[in-house]
């Protein structure tokens, strides 16, 4: 179990920013953090890593506590058993691939480990690569990979994917369920992409203004966008646009909005806040993978 | 022509430097991190010498030292240092000269290095000391260059200071620049020429050099994503 209830104070104005964060996370699992710029996610990694110092409060994983502000403990980042993937790339621009991993070890990197995360993040062929040599994807990949070396209780992945493109984010999420199930850290991903969360998260910490305000399953907490069964439910119409000759209606179906668009002469007297029920007649589905 | 003023020139130079690499790391470290109240005042401090005339520095130091003064007679019949008119009075003075021109490459070296690199280290395990060690110095390694070339360059031209503090006894305080000084007081044009040209040539490669080895290595560092 992961369990913590920490508070800090950011900056010491009136208008800045006070992180109240409370939860009981389970282990061994991807828990994906999840809120708008602001709520305070990366703040929330910084505290469990250790790079920021709470205010108050206390940080338990496995019965292993790590921060108690009661009795005045606070374990060092260097001694917390966290690997920690930022959003900008943090390889060592001096150090090879290889030695980026090498350096991680404690002592010395256990040769079959270095082979076996090469292997994995398919990096074997770029070991003796300097890190400006390598793509974006790639640089993440390595980072990734050196946050496993001291196979972390912790992982913490702050926004890794934000500034790659949608082919190398697909990629890599691959690449971090594949880590995942080898070496099973309790994972924590910040993220504010849904479909990224959906997919690589068993658990969902949703956050808003330095607050956690929900925590679930990213079904209970996003909505199942499958089951919505447009033949046999009705809805309410939210919003009406006109473009190109096609009507756009945007529906509200469960807690899902969804938006289809429509030939603009059917739907003549259509308004906003109208029921509308849609058969198989006038609405087809096809599947075309494009 | 005695060469003696030239060769104390560059002892004055190396020992500085050396000392300065020593003190000006961790304190360029320190400033690059640290978000005290007093580090402005510390910043403040390491860059008067760019400002201040050097005589200014001199006077402080002849005034701090003198045996008149407490700590002068401490050091003197203490410790039985004596920093007037002495080589190591002249180290003394050199080191806060040219205090900005190590501490401000290496400062602002560290400061333009990737965020995160040096949390990326701690949370891999590796103490401040390790990481400066390992991750941060050898990342600026052009800066460090720069800073150690900047540094002996400004003291071998040192001339306010050095004349305050150490004056002008043949061997052990007069360096090249109170040389040439001396050799046009006496009307020995020839022999100022002399000391001047030498001076001048060995700046002006020891600049180049800087020039082109920075270059060089920018270009290398670029490809290592720095």
């Amino acid at each position: 179990m992961l369990e913590f209830d920490l508070t800090k104070q950011f900056g010491k104005r009136r208008t800045d920013f006070l992180l109240e964060v409370k939860a009981q996370l389970p282990t061994g699992k991807i828990i994906g953090i999840f809120g708008p710029s602001g709520a305070g996610k990366s703040s929330l990694l910084r505290l469990l890593s250790g790079l920021e110092k709470p205010d108050k409060g206390y940080l338990k994983i496995n019965g292993e506590v790590w921060t108690d502000t009661t009795q005045r403990f606070f374990l060092k980042p260097q001694k917390r058993a966290v690997g920690y993937l930022f959003q900008a790339y943090s390889l060592f621009p001096n150090m090879t691939v290889a030695e980026n991993l090498a350096f991680a070890a404690e002592k010395k990197i256990d040769l079959t480990q270095l082979e076996e995360l090469l292997t994995v993040i398919q990096m074997t062929d770029k070991r003796d690569q300097y890190p400006g040599s390598l793509s974006g994807g790639e640089q993440q990949r390595v980072a990734l990979a050196r946050a496993l070396v001291r196979r972390p209780a912790l992982l913490l992945l702050d926004e890794p994917l934000t500034a790659l493109d949608e082919a190398i984010r697909s990629s890599l999420q691959t690449y971090i369920l594949a880590l995942h199930e080898r070496f099973q850290p309790t994972t924590l991903l910040v993220s504010h992409n849904r479909t990224e969360l959906a997919k690589l998260c068993d658990w969902i910490l949703e956050m808003k203004d330095g607050k956690v305000t929900a925590t679930g399953t990213p079904d209970s907490l996003f909505g199942d966008t499958e089951t919505i069964d447009f033949t046999a439910d009705s809805f309410r119409v939210l919003t009406l646009t006109r473009n190109n000759g096609k009507l756009i209606v945007e529906l509200v179906a469960g807690k899902q909005k969804v938006k289809i668009a429509l030939n603009n002469s059917s739907w003549p007297n259509l308004k906003s806040g109208d029921q509308i029920k849609l058969t198989d007649t006038a609405f087809t589905l096809l599947n075309h993978k494009i | 022509m005695n060469y003696a003023p030239i060769i104390l020139s560059f002892q004055l130079a190396f020992v500085t430097t050396l000392c300065l690499l020593i003190i000006g790391i961790p304190l360029a470290y320190w400033l690059s991190e640290s978000r005290s109240p007093i580090k402005p005042i510390l910043e403040t401090i390491v860059s008067l010498p760019l400002v201040l005339p050097p005589t200014v520095i001199g006077f402080y130091l002849l005034l701090v030292f003198s045996p008149n003064s407490g700590i002068g007679y401490f050091l003197k019949n203490t410790l039985g240092i004596d920093f007037i008119f002495s080589f190591s009075g002249l180290v003394i003075g050199s080191i806060i000269y040219s205090l900005p021109f190590m501490v401000h490459p290496i400062q602002a070296g560290l400061r333009n290095l990737p965020e995160n690199i040096s949390e990326a280290a701690y949370v891999l395990g590796k103490s401040r000391w390790t990481t400066l060690r390992r991750v941060l110095l050898p990342n600026i390694k052009p800066a460090l260059f720069t800073g150690v070339v900047l540094s002996f360059a400004h003291t071998v031209g040192e001339f306010g200071v050095v004349l305050m503090i150490g004056g002008n006894i043949p061997g052990q305080t007069r360096v090249a620049s109170i040389a040439i000084y001396d050799q046009v007081e006496a009307l020995n044009y020839g022999a100022a020429h002399q000391y001047a040209l030498i001076l001048l040539i060995i700046s002006f490669v020891v600049l180049l050099l800087v020039y082109v080895i920075n270059g060089h290595y920018f270009k290398k560092m670029g490809r290592a994503g720095i």
